[in-house]
């Protein structure tokens, strides 16, 4: 059945293809949740417009398309699998002429940066901004009013506001949720070898029906995800602490220290 | 003779149907230190809002130095004819039930013999007739004198400035709040470092030195590097009034500064405002503290329900009160 032996073969025979697939599975986590990030906060202020009585028409059009858009991106892409997008996006592109082979560049770095790996970065990023746009949002809703009121009575203008007090603020606050993004996408990712991406989970099937030993490979894929999610959580709650100014320790074992006092 | 700083003419703010200020008027000279005193809900802190524009007001005119930074001198309000608006609401409202109830009885009696098909015509006519009654509903636009409207904003035109003007005044008309509303995102130095940088585009340095010489003022120096949550109410309503300070301020507006301090905090609160007073700063300060009010302001001024109903130095409106209003409102306050 299970054969260690064979397991720790396939890893030394086949290191340097896993590690290919796991350095494109982070850059695709990493860049979808950090880009998606920032396309989310557009979003949020995009869906947090309101219109005044005091704007013109032209203003108010602006703000009505605005607001659509928002909606309805929000909807249409948190509404459909990544799966059915990717594939959308593929052949909508090969439809137009793209090809994204043509963009694969010459020489050793192929083996990670291809064609297909900057298809899938449009595909997550766009997925991931779509769920950002809520959580910055919620973000956004719950830092108190009294923050803005806070700085307006100081003379900042409201875009100073936005940048210096209530963003970080809504940031902080939405920071778990984010972290839980990332997590999300380095799992989801590997919806992504739908369009060829060679992550991961692509290499894993490959190199399962290369070597046949389907279990042994699946139970490394999934070790290796494992690991990649407990570092990345970790190292959120690093920053989150880090961002509250508390004193914290690297040592995992701090806990058998005794207390001098 | 000391100079008038600001100026308050015939303010007034509603919010909807509800008049929150009705002609509000207010000298405040360089120096002064006026405290406004009153029941709950009876527009103090709308009032204070007002001033340095955080609440729109609906009418008024606001001066600072002599000159203008808010003025709508009659709003459409004025110009309803609110006497005949209110006889034809009424009169509406009236034919509404008559028609509604007019119809009701006829289905009842339907509902009681459904053999009685005669009735099914007069239940027709009578929704007809509640129909075409909602169909015109009273309207305010209809009672508003368009033209002499016109005319008074011809007379003394409206305006209000733009957004980088009101920054400008929220400089100089700063504001302390009940809830203190310190940046939670910063310590206690960038808070008071901030606005001076961003706003009034000082160095880093001079800040610094600034935030430094006023923390030290309200005795905050020793917790410089601390984060907000860190702190006491007491500590964050001092550190509040330091990063108003900081900007250099020609007025402070106080929000009921004490209110939601517990009263050890609220005396070293009010040490700090004490000391600031006897060094000159023109203050306006909404309070329930009625010992600050007698002692240290030298004008207080008694609103309710929208209207300034007494005002003139603490010892004529401590000692003795001429409305009755005022009477029954330091009683109670003695009591407690």
């Amino acid at each position: 059945m299970f054969d260690f032996g064979k397991m720790f073969e396939i890893l030394g025979e086949n290191g340097s293809m896993i590690l290919y697939g796991t350095i494109s599975t982070l850059i695709l986590a990493i860049f979808g949740t950090g880009v998606g990030l920032l396309l989310g906060i557009f979003l949020a202020y995009g869906k947090n417009v309101k219109f005044k009585e005091s704007d013109s028409k032209i203003m108010k059009c602006l703000k009505g398309i605005c607001l659509v858009f928002c909606n309805v991106y929000s909807t249409v892409l948190r509404g459909t699998p990544m799966m059915v997008q990717a594939l959308v996006f593929k052949y909508f592109c090969s439809g137009i002429g793209i090809n994204w082979n043509d963009l694969t560049p010459s020489g050793e770095i192929s083996s990670i940066f291809n064609g297909w790996l900057y298809a899938g970065l449009i595909v997550i990023t766009l997925n991931t901004a779509a769920y950002m746009g809520e959580i910055v949002r919620s973000g956004l809703n719950g830092v108190d009013v009294g923050q803005v009121e806070g700085a307006r009575s100081l003379g900042m203008s409201s875009a100073r506001t936005s940048f210096s007090i209530i963003l970080p603020q809504a940031l902080r606050n939405a920071l778990p949720t984010i972290g839980n993004e990332l997590i999300v996408n380095i799992k989801d990712s590997s919806v992504l070898n739908v369009i060829a991406v060679t992550e991961l989970y692509y290499r894993m099937v490959l190199i399962a029906g290369r070597e046949f030993a389907y279990l042994e490979c699946y139970v490394i894929l999934a070790i290796i995800y494992l690991i990649l999610t407990l570092l990345s959580s970790g190292a959120l709650k690093l920053a989150e602490k880090k961002l509250d100014g508390v004193k914290f320790s690297y040592n995992p074992f701090r806990f058998l220290r005794k207390k001098e006092l | 003779m000391s100079e008038v700083i600001l100026k308050v003419d015939n303010l007034a703010k509603f919010f909807g149907k509800t008049k929150v200020l009705k002609d509000i008027s207010l000298e405040v000279n360089k120096g002064d230190v006026i405290a406004i005193i009153g029941p709950s809900g009876s527009g103090k802190s709308t009032f204070l809002r007002c001033l340095n524009l955080l609440e729109e007001p609906t009418r008024g005119l606001l001066s600072y130095r002599g000159k203008p930074y808010f003025q709508i001198y009659k709003c459409k309000d004025d110009f309803v004819n609110y006497k005949a608006y209110n006889e034809a609401l009424e009169k509406y409202e009236n034919e509404l039930v008559r028609t509604e109830d007019n119809l009701a009885i006829y289905q009842n009696k339907y509902i009681e013999d459904k053999t009685n098909k005669g009735l099914l015509k007069y239940i027709k006519q009578a929704k007809k007739e509640f129909k075409e009654v909602r169909k015109h509903p009273v309207e305010k636009i209809n009672f508003f004198d368009k033209e002499s409207y016109e005319a008074a904003i011809k007379e003394i035109p409206s305006f209000s400035i733009n957004q980088k003007e009101i920054n400008k005044i929220r400089t100089e008309l700063t504001m302390v709040f009940q809830s203190f509303n310190l940046f939670n995102n910063y310590n206690v130095l960038d808070n008071c470092i901030l606005a001076q940088t961003k706003v009034l585009h000082r160095s880093y340095e001079e800040a610094k030195e600034i935030a430094i010489k006023h923390l030290t003022s309200v005795n905050m120096q020793d917790r410089m590097n601390y984060r907000i949550k860190e702190l006491s109410g007491g500590q964050k309503q001092r550190v509040a009034i330091a990063r108003a300070l900081c900007i250099d301020p020609e007025i402070i507006l106080f929000d009921e500064p004490t209110s939601a301090l517990d009263p050890e905090m609220v005396d070293e609160v009010l040490n700090v405002m004490k000391k600031l007073a006897s060094s000159g700063m023109t203050m306006i300060v909404v309070t329930h503290e009625m010992n600050f009010a007698k002692n240290v302001a030298n004008k207080v001024v008694f609103m309710d329900k929208g209207y300034i109903v007494e005002s003139g130095s603490p010892k004529d409106i401590f000692d003795n009160p001429k409305t009755e209003r005022l009477k029954e409102f330091l009683r109670v306050e003695k009591a407690k």
